[in-house]
């Protein structure tokens, strides 16, 4: 990767997240329903009580000045207050993001760890039959829902990460084992296939070294990928997590929590995918 | 062709063909209420027995196929138009329409697939008719579902664009808009055939997740994803093992599909 992209990516990449901020402002402003606030039907409530709780939420109708003041209240950590859970959105991430980065973290090891060990084995032992069993696995996993793998492992009462870790390994395996296919079948490789080498040594340092750079952008794509996982299997299988979060704000309509959740998930990724440029470029090695 | 293409083309037919004749094989709407026979168990009148509001299992999966069946590949269809037109025209014209382009699928693809579907889903009416969720849950995909298929399309159209024939295109005196339209994009035909076949699975698992966190085809209505609602209740699968059925039949129909595509991707 040449240095001109890589800065401009750097350059654009604050003008993305903030404009991801901003449209999700707005597609939530103008959501049907987001004006209606469920206290209104409290028949106890005299007009001023109701033309008080509509006060409550006048600042959020311009979603322009909205997301200046929030922008704003970033810069000093204050995020707003979530309108269906009645809690400073700041106390909530504080609480719900170890869980979601437990849940993804132990899912993208094991997934990866797996997927990767799927997409070697049959190159390191040749001849068992090993690439259609794992093709037939991950094929098999693949076609299985998110929330229904979510829904084995809760009436099963099995580890959430694994489930996640389940979801995730045959999209990564499905890549891995394009990557090693792609680079075994390189010259390089059969000149020394050719001349003897023992198929670990090929493995290791013929076809794992040329197929780093690939599986290093897919590390900063699995991380989207994690998270987008997380979602169903939050919500579930009831772990209180980000994703468990972002379905109650978007039930909801609770924009300072669907503000927050669209820049935190859009720093993430960005940060991740960003990451693995850099590597690539550090490595000098993107084909 | 190989015995597993074999299996999958058979067994893509015979769900095709069963989703197509559901009315003549299934009489029974898939709305309809039999009352006295709620959570019935599988009898020749009900193969797959009734839910808890006595309606046909077997209709409402026979039906529910065919909603999902149908409209998988008309999101994919629009997910990919939507991606050739923007990746040929950023590929095509280059400068500041391509970094255009560039910006907005990283934009859009800056947040996960899940979380974007979610939010938009949720920012659209939920309380709406039962064909009004079908076509907004299937809109929704096809028009988020662009930006990845645009940048295959994008670089595909960069490549064609600096090609042999297209430059014997200009060369036999072809300006303007023919040139994409007449010959960059027929060969971009096999691009958008790949994105388009990958899609379809994508979004029929799309569907069953949305659907199952209650943000996708609503009720009555039947969909694969609101079918396998059902599996919730752990003890309701133990009574009922034949509410797996809708599980089963979308395991089978995408293993197949990516049994055909992968077989596609070999003879590439």
């Amino acid at each position: 990767m040449t240095i001109a992209p890589l800065v401009r990516r750097v350059v654009s990449l604050p003008l993305l997240w903030l404009l991801a901020g901003f449209l999700g402002t707005t597609l939530i402003r103008f959501a049907p329903g987001f004006a209606v606030d469920e206290r209104e039907l409290d028949a106890r409530l005299t007009a001023d009580s109701v033309a008080s709780i509509r006060q409550e939420r006048a600042h959020q109708t311009n979603p322009v000045a909205y997301y200046l003041s929030f922008t704003g209240g970033l810069l000093s950590g204050d995020l707003g207050v979530s309108r269906t859970l009645g809690r400073p959105v700041r106390e909530l991430l504080r609480d719900r993001i170890p869980v979601t980065a437990r849940l993804a973290g132990w899912g993208l090891l094991g997934a990866w760890g797996v997927a990767l060990a799927a997409a070697l084995a049959p190159v390191a032992w040749p001849g068992y039959g090993l690439r259609t069993v794992t093709s037939l696995a991950g094929g098999l996993i693949l076609s299985i829902p998110a929330a229904v793998v979510a829904l084995i492992f809760l009436h099963g009462n099995w580890p959430r990460e694994a489930a996640a870790a389940v979801v995730l390994f045959p999209r990564l395996h499905n890549y891995c084992s394009r990557t090693i296919d792609h680079v075994q079948a390189l010259p390089h490789v059969l000149l020394a296939r050719a001349k003897g080498a023992r198929p670990v040594s090929v493995l290791l340092r013929h076809i794992l070294a040329p197929a780093l750079p690939q599986l290093i952008a897919l590390a900063g794509v699995s991380l989207s990928m994690a998270l987008g996982v997380c979602i169903p299997l939050e919500v579930l299988c009831d772990v209180p997590g980000i994703g468990q979060l972002a379905w109650q704000s978007a039930m909801g309509r609770d924009l300072p929590v669907l503000v927050s959740l669209t820049l935190l998930t859009a720093a993430v990724t960005m940060t991740a995918n960003l990451a693995a440029d850099l590597t690539l470029f550090a490595l000098g090695k993107r084909t | 062709m190989s015995l597993a293409q074999r299996i999958a083309w058979l067994l893509i037919a015979v769900i095709v063909t069963a989703a197509a004749l559901a009315s003549w094989i299934v009489p029974a709407s898939y709305d309809r209420q039999f009352r006295d026979e709620i959570q019935a168990p599988p009898s020749k009148a009900h193969p797959l027995g009734t839910d808890e509001l006595g309606r046909d299992r077997l209709s409402r999966l026979l039906h529910g196929t065919q909603v999902s069946l149908l409209l998988a590949p008309a999101a994919a269809f629009l997910a990919t138009l939507l991606a050739a037109l923007a990746g040929t025209l950023a590929g095509w014209r280059g400068g500041w329409l391509d970094h255009a382009l560039e910006s907005v699928c990283d934009l859009t693809m800056s947040l996960p697939w899940m979380f974007l579907l979610l939010t938009v889903r949720a920012a659209l009416p939920l309380d709406v008719a039962p064909m009004t969720s079908v076509a907004i849950t299937f809109f929704l995909l096809g028009a988020l579902g662009w930006a990845g298929p645009a940048r295959v399309v994008r670089a595909g159209a960069r490549a064609l664009r600096d090609s042999d024939y297209m430059l014997m295109a200009r060369a036999q005196g072809y300006r303007g808009w023919r040139l994409p339209v007449w010959h960059l994009l027929p060969g971009l035909r096999p691009v958008l055939t790949a994105q388009f076949w990958t899609s379809v699975p994508l979004f029929i698992l799309a569907e069953a997740n949305l659907s199952l966190l209650g943000l996708g085809v609503v009720e009555p209505m039947p969909s694969w994803g609101g079918l396998l609602k059902e599996m919730e209740s752990l003890p309701a699968i133990g009574r009922n093992p034949w509410i797996l059925a809708p599980a089963v039949v979308l395991l089978m129909t995408l293993a197949s599909l990516y049994v055909l595509m992968g077989a596609k991707e070999e003879e590439a």
